[in-house]
């Protein structure tokens, strides 16, 4: 295994379509036509993107027990810039140039300033020295995203096929198929078929 | 009341009975025999013992109806003592109580739940097993059920699920109704 530092790339694109990013059976994660991308490299290949528009996640994040279903849904406007990290070719051919007035949309006087705040972002996703790839996201259904919450902290959601992580401020859900974890600040429920272990407060 | 308790009382019953005979036989014994004026004090006493009897009665008759509980599962014995009445709960919200009991209270959102009951639907299945109602007046009902926190519908999917209040609630209005039928066949 080699670890290799992530680069950001160089140029603004925006997305010409509105695109599914991620989606499970527990999660969705997508994002509107004209959000602004920029390149996510690794050894000179694409490994993700840092994007920043209007998009949204969404995430049952209930679990179901024979006394019932635990949790809830969760809904959030992606209006920050957000950083995926997965199979970056499917997206390639749904992106375009930007235009300067792409930019002025999301709140951005040129390119440069986007390039800042996705490098903040990348910067503290994987730390200053941002050595974080190897190799790892190999299989298309891979990916790994952060989200920037409301108190500026990184909401991490990790899917691969129907497995699938989040954590997020007092959140942890996590899935695989019929097996379930939830912890949040009211409940910790840890669900498989006909197991359940449960503590509500 | 079960034959063991009638012959408890049957019993004792008798024992008073008993007991008044005795005190009878006493008082006449001790009767003075020549003449003068004399104070019934036996017969006092009689009517004292007669009293605090039928109080022990009456106690242990109160005490037997509290002790029992009668349910749709046959007769319990409650062992652990009397039961205190509980104090008013000032913590329960009962505008939500209202919420969750309003939310019962159509014979078409207990039948959503009762679909729920045996596991997750789309609004489709729920439309297919529950024909009587139309597609507008189940999507009203579900969102009733679903304010009320009763179900709760998965975003991506789209199925609905019953919560746990949501089981809690429906098996609580099926036990009622339980009782109710039992009263009505008695």
């Amino acid at each position: 295994m080699m670890w290799q530092r992530y680069e950001l790339d160089d140029s603004v694109m925006k997305t010409t379509e509105s695109k599914v990013l991620l989606k499970t059976e527990k999660g969705l994660v997508e994002i509107d036509k004209g959000t602004l991308a920029v390149a996510l490299k690794l050894a000179d290949q694409s490994q993700g993107f840092i994007f920043h528009g209007k998009g949204k996640l969404v995430l049952d994040a209930i679990v179901e027990t024979e006394e019932g279903a635990i949790g809830e849904p969760i809904e959030r406007e992606l209006d920050r810039p957000f950083l995926v990290l997965g199979d970056a070719a499917k997206l390639q051919e749904s992106l375009a140039v930007t235009e300067k007035e792409d930019l002025e949309k999301t709140g951005y006087s040129d390119q440069k300033q986007f390039l800042e705040k996705a490098r903040s972002l990348l910067d503290r996703f994987g730390g200053r020295e941002r050595i974080h790839g190897c190799g790892c996201f190999g299989k298309s259904s891979d990916s790994v995203f952060a989200f920037q919450n409301e108190m500026s902290k990184l909401d991490v959601l990790v899917a691969s096929n129907r497995k699938l992580v989040y954590k997020a401020e007092g959140l942890i859900f996590v899935a695989d198929g019929d097996r379930t974890i939830l912890k949040s600040p009211r409940h910790m429920i840890v669900s498989k078929p006909e197991r359940c272990i449960t503590h509500c407060t | 009341m079960s034959d063991e308790l009638r012959d408890e009382m049957k019993k004792l019953k008798e024992q008073i009975t008993a007991m008044k005979d005795q005190l009878k036989q006493m008082a006449d014994e001790q009767r003075p025999k020549g003449r003068g004026i004399y104070i019934d004090i036996p017969t006092n006493v009689r009517d004292y013992v007669e009293d605090a009897m039928q109080g022990v009665a009456e106690g242990v008759h109160g005490e037997l109806d509290r002790s029992i509980f009668i349910g749709p599962g046959g007769c319990r014995i409650m062992r652990q003592g009397p039961q205190h009445l509980e104090e008013p709960d000032e913590t329960v919200n009962l505008a939500k109580v209202a919420t969750v009991m309003s939310a019962l209270g159509h014979e078409h959102r207990l039948k959503i739940l009762n679909e729920l009951m045996s596991g997750g639907r789309y609004v489709n299945e729920l439309q297919e097993k529950l024909s009587d109602i139309t597609t507008s007046t189940l999507s009203s009902h579900l969102n009733v059920l679903e304010e009320a926190g009763l179900v709760v519908q998965e975003k991506v999917r789209g199925r609905y699920l019953i919560t746990i209040p949501g089981r809690t609630a429906y098996k609580m209005a099926r036990r009622v109704t339980r009782f109710l039928d039992m009263r009505d066949e008695e």
